[in-house]
């Protein structure tokens, strides 16, 4: 006898559940399961001495893209609940992590997966949890398409900031030759923010039905400093975020 | 025959198609090659592999923005895609098995394994979608597949 035969509801999101970008997630989750997972093993295995700190976050990381994996699937299915604190859980590790690599270089004589947020990976691990909070965020259909404008919005100011520390830090290694610290530490942050940025921008393309020249135009924004907030500001002015009908 | 049989054949073919490339300049080209011939001809592949593969997600990114949703010939290219990891795979372990050792074994296996079990693994999730959501997960896989390429280069 079926579940339905015994009279059990049907889960609303099953339908929904085959398509959607949970596929891509759950593929990259995967990826970098198995990119972590070897690659920390083989680590710990043959040289654990060297750099135990780095090669232990490293299996920490595998385990963290694998439960990612577990939380995706089940909100996929409609139960978001690990989800929507696995994906938390994730990010604060790659911004910790992140931020301790570059602040105690001592700690990381060997990358781990998580240095300079995931860099090695093109901060691919700094970009995935925060695509997994706003595919999370879409699923709820009463905030969907504002929760992607808002991160547009969030996302372009934080590029912009980002240019901002960005050349401070250049300000002071050439001009007032006071050391590179600045350029060390905004360095990986502008890069995480502008591939957060391309993401999330795409993410609007398609929420907001953008045509492909203003599509091209907010991705072509990113590379001049301050021009994302700029774009912001004219999207916003001509309707181009406005909730879709 | 053993398992062995065909992939030392492999590892002979690609070795006489290295020897006729010339080893140092100015030196003929002897046939036979060596060591290093197998491992050029392997990084070709790698090579060919990596261009294929960046051109599969560049169609698929293509197709998600043209028809939003997942032509059968993507399928069929994709498929081509595995063919050449399998061979690169095959020669791969021949050359590895006729002595010629990378610096980081295990990682190097590692990369091979990876390299032929991730598109089917992709293809295998989306058999049942052509939405436009299976592209995204066609060039995600053909982008990681060059990475893993990428990496096989390095790591022999």
């Amino acid at each position: 006898m079926t579940r339905l035969e015994q009279g059990e509801a049907e889960p609303t999101t099953t339908t929904a559940s085959r398509s959607g970008a949970h596929q891509v997630l759950l593929l990259l989750y995967a990826l970098f399961t198995l990119a972590a997972g070897a690659r920390s093993l083989v680590q710990l295995a043959t040289a654990a001495g060297d750099a135990p700190v780095a090669y232990s976050l490293s299996l920490l990381a595998a385990i963290t893209y694998a439960l990612g994996w577990v939380a995706i699937r089940r909100a996929s299915e409609g139960r978001t609940g690990f989800a929507s604190r696995m994906l938390w859980v994730e990010l604060a590790g790659v911004l910790t992590v992140g931020t301790l690599s570059l602040v105690e270089r001592d700690w990381f004589p060997d990358a781990s997966v998580w240095s300079d947020y995931g860099i090695g990976y093109g901060f691919v691990p700094a970009v995935l949890p925060v695509a997994g909070l706003l595919w999370l965020r879409a699923q709820d259909p009463s905030r969907s398409e504002s929760g992607v404008v808002t991160a547009f919005r969030v996302v372009a100011f934080a590029e912009a900031l980002s240019w901002l520390g960005l050349l401070t830090g250049m300000f002071f290694k050439y001009v007032v030759d006071a050391g590179e610290q600045g350029v060390h530490v905004f360095g990986p942050i502008h890069g995480t923010v502008f591939l957060t940025y391309l993401v999330v921008t795409a993410l609007t393309w398609r929420a907001q039905r953008w045509p492909l020249h203003v599509a091209v135009l907010a991705l072509a924004a990113s590379v001049p400093p301050f021009c994302t907030a700029l774009f912001e500001l004219w999207a916003q002015r001509t309707g181009r975020l406005d909730a879709r009908r | 025959m053993t398992c062995a049989g065909p992939t030392l054949f492999l590892a002979s073919r690609v070795t006489s198609i290295r020897g006729l490339i010339p080893s140092q300049p100015g030196e003929a080209p002897v046939l036979g090659g060596g060591d290093n011939g197998d491992v050029a001809a392997l990084d070709q592949i790698s090579w060919v592999v990596v261009g294929y593969a960046v051109l599969i997600a560049l169609l698929a990114a293509f197709a998600a923005y043209r028809w939003r949703e997942r032509p059968p010939w993507l399928d069929s290219m994709a498929w081509l895609l595995e063919g050449l990891l399998a061979l690169r795979a095959v020669a791969g372990v021949g050359v590895l098995l006729s002595g010629r050792e990378p610096d980081e074994v295990s990682t190097h296996v590692g990369y091979v394994i990876a390299s032929v079990c991730i598109m089917p693994l992709a293809l295998r999730s989306v058999q049942d979608d052509h939405g436009a959501w299976s592209l995204g997960v066609v060039a995600v896989a053909a982008v990681a597949v060059a990475a893993v390429s990428v990496r096989m280069v390095m790591t022999l």
